[in-house]
């Protein structure tokens, strides 16, 4: 007897129909799955097996075909155990077909029985609301994921066997009660926080501008400043992240099996920190199956490179096209992928090898050129695309002590970021972008209105430092985000001077 | 350029390796010319040296003479011979002055007022802003300074000699067609551009070389009236060329550095034996007896600070005739030193905020204006007019 169960598969993170079909006749009996399944799809003839048989459910011995269809499209990872384990159920005339009908079904099967938790239980369930599904059965480990998800049924459940006592109405499942986004997002406070920074001023003056204005940033300073720490405090001082972002980045780290058991929706911006022996592939994406890289699951949070001249030129290298593009193309022989990469670049380097290059007291050993050298490892191009730079100096004794005022609290800054980016998404309302870092140069003849004053400065700058057009443009943008900070429609001298001085740092010391 | 035929012959003497300025000046005392030492070399020339005879016997090629002579003009530098008039007079007064000079630039190298400037390749940030100061205001004066092209303070004494719109003199100790430290093109193109001179000893295409740079040092305080050693280590080149400065009788200058740092152990060691402690460019002319001194137009922090709160300065005695530090055609715009310094010139002084006088007295105590973290607690002000300010003064030229 012939039976059909729908499950979805996922094309990276984009999810598409697969039909479960098992065709099922007396004779020797046999088991063959077809339909591209990869080996972990092939594995879960055994896995079904034990798991109907453990839980208590047996089926006739007959000749067994499972095809998973369309049948030219790739089946990866052991989400389809569950709808594998009802169309047999069915095929063998166990239960009725219409126990099933509409309804759509994901799930890893140990061999006991129970669910595990599916990758991509996200996109599942946004894609089974696009299909009208009757309901959406997935395992209880994706509960959480999926809190937020409205206006289509969805059945969490632990065991297989609950699964068909819901299904022969033995034992009814309720679906889940959908809850706000925003109850989610009072999670709690990030570990990190600026208020235990002392001194750095510079540093976090300009963490804030790029957290306002979506920048990238290059921190340099000897070992041991507190560059590290800085950079772990952007996430508590970004604002938050909007229900659609949330489930973009969600989604990303669903697909690729980054969430935890049990987790929850991310609402907090990710920040990934790859060490410096990352491979570019690790970096962009790609492989096999093209899979995303550190870039993506960084997307609409920050990308923090510790020791930048110490990862490889090429995996740099890499980098350039998608910050600036705010999406990677990830071409394989198999596969052909798009994944968004809009970040903000956060990276840190020591100002030589040894680390102490232009601090006071001489206390730098490299021999001449080398600095140079070691600066140049880290290309013109890629530099280029930082917006700012900034020095973060050797941290003094004094600061540390209780006896010094408490700096200002991550919180406090935050409020003034998000205020600042209302009035970024109020100006760029229906232009396709969001900050200033994503402002192009057409616009910013529009956008970015300069007093006299601040235009004088600007060419008087640019001609003193030699600039370039692109410099010129990335100052610009910075002063743009300035002025956003104080509230000022208008780029004034002032706001110019000191987006200059991010510029020029490494130049001049 | 056109040579006379003797001239071609001294190039190609001169450029032959292992000879250097004495085998040179031997060989001419005893033949007459270049070309009769051309035309009779053979056996019983090797009283000069076997090595020598054999490197000459080597470059006896009429090929590789020709094809030297091209290289010269293929990288636009002609060449100053001793008894040209475009030769500094001065080094003709030492021990073995080279011959002929590969000038590439200003051809006429004959300036009245030429100090040299040098030090560490390592230099503080406090040894690096008295260089831009002092390379300033000697060339805003209107002497020519001279240094080695090195990185660190002759970098430092080069550009702030170009940004000042004044003269400078590069001394290489590889061909002039070469560009050493490699980072250090584009100030080669400025140097150029605003009239200055880049000049070796060495035939174009000669390598830096280790060796080459004891020689070019003797160069650079040959070619000066004294020499300025801002810091160096025991066994530095900077201490090297001081210590030719010495033997060619010209004046030592030294800047005194912090007692404890090795950079400025050998200098304070010179000052006791003798050698004259400056703070600034008016100490070092006035030494020297030269009429003129930095205007406190356009100038550095120091003056201008000077100017605001001090009453005005006392000027050097105008005893001597005033040295012409030869005045040329009027130097092209160089391309930095043109909006910052036009505004600095519209802008008085005196219109300094008080702010931004609290920032320049942070920077003059000592704090390297890069420091901004430490500006922010001295000053009281918050890191963003902090940066803003310094934007404001770097523009208008008061500091860097």
């Amino acid at each position: 007897m012939f039976a059909r169960v729908m499950s979805y598969g996922l094309d990276g993170v984009e999810p598409f129909e697969v039909t479960v079909e098992v065709n099922y006749t007396g004779g020797v009996p046999s088991f063959d799955l077809v339909g591209l399944p990869d080996t972990a799809v092939k594995e879960s003839k055994d896995r079904v097996r034990s798991a109907l048989a453990n839980s208590g459910l047996r089926l006739t011995p007959g000749r067994v075909t499972v095809n998973l269809g369309p049948a030219s499209v790739r089946k990866c990872g052991s989400l389809y155990d569950l709808p594998i384990a009802l169309a047999m159920m069915v095929g063998s005339g166990q239960m009725e077909p219409e126990a099933v009908n509409g309804m759509m079904f994901v799930g890893e099967l140990a061999l006991d029985g129970t669910l595990r938790q599916a990758p991509g239980a996200l996109s599942g369930a946004l894609f089974a609301r696009e299909r009208l599904a009757a309901a959406l059965v997935l395992p209880a480990d994706n509960a959480r994921e999926v809190a937020c998800v409205d206006r289509v049924p969805l059945l969490a459940a632990s065991s297989l066997r609950q699964v068909v006592d819901h299904l022969t109405s033995r034992a009814r499942i309720e679906p889940l009660v959908p809850v706000p986004y925003e109850s989610l997002r009072a999670a709690a406070p990030s570990a990190h926080d600026l208020r235990h920074v002392r001194g750095q001023y510079e540093a976090k003056r300009a963490l804030e501008i790029m957290a306002a204005g979506g920048h990238n940033l290059l921190m340099i300073g000897p070992p041991g400043s507190g560059k590290t720490m800085l950079a772990r405090c952007l996430p508590g001082i970004l604002p938050d992240m909007s229900f659609e972002e949330a489930l973009e980045v969600t989604r990303i780290h669903s697909a690729a099996g980054e969430l935890r058991a049990g987790g929850a929706m991310l609402t907090e911006r990710p920040f990934r920190a790859p060490h410096h022996s990352a491979s570019a592939v690790s970096l962009v994406g790609g492989g096999r199956d093209a899979s995303p890289g550190e870039i993506t699951f960084a997307h609409h949070g920050v990308l923090f490179l510790d020791e930048l001249p110490e990862y490889s030129s090429h995996a740099l290298e890499t980098l350039r096209q998608p910050l600036e593009d705010g999406f990677v193309s990830v071409t394989r022989a198999r596969a052909h992928r798009v994944y968004p990469s809009r970040v903000m670049l956060a990276a840190a380097m020591n100002p030589c090898k040894c680390g102490y290059h232009g601090e006071e007291g001489g206390r730098c050993k490299c021999p001449p050129g080398d600095v140079q050298r070691y600066r140049a490892r880290v290309s013109g191009p890629l530099l280029n695309r930082i917006d700012m730079r900034v020095r973060v100096g050797a941290v003094h004794v004094e600061d540390l002590s209780s006896a010094a005022p408490p700096a200002e609290s991550s919180e406090a800054v935050r409020q003034r970021v998000q205020a600042a980016r209302d009035r970024q998404r109020k100006r760029y309302a229906g232009s396709g972008i969001f900050t200033n870092a994503q402002l192009d140069s057409s616009m910013i003849g529009k956008l970015c209105p300069m007093s006299a004053d601040a235009d004088e400065l600007l060419l008087a700058a640019a001609a003193r430092y030699s600039l370039t057009p692109r410099p010129y443009f990335r100052i610009i943008k910075v002063s743009r985000t300035i002025a956003d900070l104080a509230g000022s429609d208008l780029i004034g001298e002032e706001h110019v001077a000191e987006a200059v001085r991010y510029r020029m740092l490494d130049e001049a010391r | 350029m056109k040579y006379s035929r003797e001239q071609y012959f001294r190039i190609w003497l001169s450029s032959v390796d292992g000879i250097g300025a004495s085998g040179f000046a031997r060989l001419i005392a005893k033949y007459g010319s270049a070309e009769i030492v051309w035309e009779r070399f053979g056996e019983d020339m090797r009283w000069i040296g076997e090595a020598a005879w054999k490197k000459m016997s080597d470059a006896h090629n009429r090929d590789r003479a020709t094809e030297l002579i091209a290289s010269v003009d293929r990288c636009g530098a002609s060449v100053v011979f001793m008894d040209d008039d475009e030769y500094p007079p001065r080094l003709r007064e030492i021990a073995d002055p080279p011959p002929l000079l590969y000038v590439r630039g200003r051809r006429d190298i004959s300036d009245e007022w030429c100090i040299g400037v040098v030090g560490t390749r390592q230099p503080s940030a406090y040894g690096l802003r008295m260089t831009r100061q002092i390379s300033g205001d000697l060339a805003r004066s209107g002497a020519c300074v001279v240094s080695g092209f090195a990185r660190g303070i002759d970098t430092a004494a080069h550009t702030a000699a170009v940004d000042a719109g004044g003269r400078t003199i590069a001394v290489l100790g590889s061909g002039v067609d070469k560009v050493y430290p490699p980072e250090n093109v584009e100030l080669l193109e400025r140097i150029l551009i605003t009239d200055g001179s880049v000049i070796s000893e060495f035939p174009p295409g000669t390598e830096p070389r280790g060796a080459h740079f004891p020689m070019r040092n003797r160069l650079i305080s040959g070619v000066s009236r004294g020499a300025l050693m801002v810091e160096g280590k025991e066994g530095s080149g900077a201490l090297h060329t001081v210590s030719s400065a010495v033997e060619q009788n010209r004046e030592v200058f030294i800047l005194p550095g912090p007692a404890d740092s090795p950079n400025s152990a050998p200098g304070h060691r010179l000052a006791r034996e003798g050698a004259r402690i400056v703070t600034s460019a008016v100490e070092i002319l006035e030494d020297l007896h030269a009429a003129r001194i930095p205007q406190p137009k356009n100038s550095s922090l120091g003056e201008a600070v000077k100017s605001a709160k001090a009453p005005p300065k006392k000027r050097a005695p105008k005893s001597k005739p005033e040295p012409k530090p030869e005045p040329g055609p009027p130097l092209p715009s160089p391309s930095a030193n043109t909006a910052g310094q036009r505004l600095a010139a519209l802008e008085p002084r005196a219109g300094l905020s008080a702010n931004q006088a609290r920032i320049l007295e942070a920077v003059q105590s000592g704090i390297p204006p890069s420091n901004v973290d430490r500006i922010v607690e001295f000053t009281g002000l918050s890191v963003q007019d902090v940066n803003t300010l310094l934007t404001m003064l770097a523009v208008k030229g008061i500091i860097q």
